[in-house]
């Protein structure tokens, strides 16, 4: 039998747990050909369930044991990894558990997949310089208002409309989560990595407009008059102001660019 | 044939020791790292990787080069693994003799080869072609594994010394490796070491396995047993002084542990190096 040939049936039989190779494997002294193919057969969800529970701990705990195995064994079977790296095995299972029945019925159990994968991705992402006050304090601030923010390209921007997060806090604090419920107003959380630590926080509408006009390039300027015409343009200033610091200290910001620089966006 | 250098009694480099290891100055000659825990982008696992690599001689380990599989070699994947190797400096390159799958799957298992002539020639080629773009030579470890194939010609030890021959490569010789495939296929683990070519051999794997239904599991989540230790020892009478290090992937101890452990190995080296002198 071509190499090709033996590799394409073996695999087939490591997924699908069938027999089909049996008849490749050569027969031991003690036990069975079928028994010793079954030690790869049975390796395989298990291996593959334990990469999920270090990547959804909370959805682990949330879910319990027993329904998180079985989610994962599902997972592994209907979705067999493409990448040689296992970190990124568990890419798919947010939408995985968003359309696949009974999963699907708890929209809680994506959305706290989404929030632990993108905190995963945060945590390993690029590494990137971030502004600091004191060099945002040596900005010419006769330009300011045209220059344009470059923010961190791992901050990742999710909408929640379930209470996700809260469920999320409970758990990290060993703590009952709430029941889960169903937002009257969907919840913006912004997922970013501040030093070596992945965080995320929920953000009010009118910093989420701020945040997805600055990552678009908009001239912070321009941004300072779209907060104004959204509230209270008296207080418009001191709002920007607020968001523009809360985002330095929180390193989300890369550098300053002038707004039609290349790379803006 | 040029030989890496020797760098002692080393361990597998996990994210659980890291601050132990920074702030501790441990017993340790040196570190293996699991390559792919590395290629990422960035964040934490590099940035202690990077610390770590300023202290100690780092080699890269990686799961997934799958030389044995009849897809294409991943290109991106050995970008990857090359960009590693410029950030770590590493005094070797290694990965297993196995496959890890086929057209666009990974199974993250190290899946045996046949042992035959087909084989052969397409592991060899497999590791030129690596070889010539990562502009060094890597080297092959031997899997523990718990099926033998029905169109093997060849023993896996005549395999492995061949391959190393044809394709000009080093060896990372698993001792427990050897000790569990052993016991699994009922071969003599004498006669495997005793046909390994010395000169290509740069490093000894140790660990610890467990007792399946049938057969044993290398499941690197225990204390090295006794057997493999001696096992140990009679490699260490047919290639003299490897590096040697303990993979330890699962009930992971505190660090003195392992260090303690890895006292025993140097216990063992010395033992045989005062009977040969």
């Amino acid at each position: 039998m071509k190499l090709a040939e033996l590799q394409r049936r073996i695999q087939d039989s490591v997924l699908s747990g069938g027999d089909g190779a049996t008849p490749l494997v050569k027969a031991p002294r003690e036990g069975s050909r079928k028994s010793r193919l079954g030690v790869y057969q049975k390796a395989y969800p298990l291996r593959h369930a334990e990469f999920l529970r270090n990547d959804f701990p909370m959805l682990q705990a949330y879910m319990g044991n027993e329904k998180f195995d079985g989610m994962s064994k599902l997972y592994a079977r209907t979705n067999p990894s493409p990448h040689p790296n296992a970190r990124w095995f568990s890419s798919a299972v947010p939408e995985f558990l968003a359309v696949t029945l009974p999963f699907s019925r708890k929209p809680e159990f994506s959305e706290l997949a989404r929030l632990e994968a993108a905190m995963n991705d945060a945590f390993d992402a690029a590494d990137t310089p971030h502004l600091t006050l004191a060099e945002l304090a040596h900005a010419d601030p006769t330009t300011f208002s045209a220059m344009s923010l470059l923010m961190n390209p791992s901050a990742r921007l999710l909408t929640f409309t379930s209470n996700a997060t809260s469920m999320w806090c409970s758990m990290k604090a060993e703590e009952r989560p709430p029941s889960p419920i169903t937002l009257e107003t969907p919840q913006d959380i912004l997922v970013w990595r501040q030093a070596l630590t992945s965080r995320f926080r929920l953000l009010g509408s009118e910093e989420t407009m701020a945040f997805l006009s600055a990552r678009d390039g908009v001239p912070f300027g321009v941004i300072c008059e779209m907060i104004a015409m959204r509230d209270d343009p008296d207080t418009a200033g001191v709002r920007a102001a607020s968001y523009l610091r809360g985002w330095i200290e929180s390193e989300l910001i890369v550098a300053l660019r002038r707004a039609d620089a290349k790379g803006a966006k | 044939m040029e030989k890496p250098p020797y760098l002692g009694f080393g361990l597998g480099l996990r994210p659980q020791h890291y601050h132990e290891i920074l702030d501790g100055n441990p017993a340790v000659d040196w570190f293996e790292i699991i390559s792919e825990n590395y290629m990422v982008p960035g964040g934490q696992p590099l940035r202690m990787l990077d610390r770590i690599v300023e202290r100690y001689p780092v080699v890269m380990h990686g799961v997934s080069l799958s030389i044995a599989s009849t897809s294409p070699v991943d290109k991106d994947y050995l970008h990857g693994l090359k960009a590693l190797a410029k950030r770590t400096n590493p005094k070797w390159i290694s990965d297993h003799l196995c496959w890890t799958g086929v057209h666009g799957v990974n199974l993250h298992d190290l899946l045996p080869v046949p042992y035959t002539e087909e084989a052969l020639n397409h592991v060899v080629s497999r590791i030129g072609e690596v070889q010539d773009f990562l502009g060094r030579r890597i080297a092959i470890e031997n899997v523990s594994s718990y099926i033998e194939y029905e169109c093997s010609e060849m023993s896996e030890w005549d395999f492995v010394a061949e391959m190393a021959k044809r394709a000009d490569c080093l060896l990372l010789l698993d001792v427990n490796n050897v000790f569990v495939s052993g016991f699994n296929h009922e071969f003599d683990t004498r006669e495997f070491i005793s046909a390994i070519p010395p000169e290509r051999v740069v490093q000894f794997h140790l660990a610890g396995h467990s007792e399946g239904d049938e057969c044993l599991i290398d499941t690197h989540d225990a204390a090295i047993r006794p057997e493999v230790f001696s096992l140990y020892a009679k490699a260490l009478e047919r290639f003299g002084e490897v590096s040697t290090m303990i993979e330890r992937d699962d009930n992971i101890p505190p660090l003195a542990e392992l260090v303690a452990e890895l006292d025993q190995a140097r216990a063992v080296a010395n033992r045989v190096r005062r009977v040969a002198a």
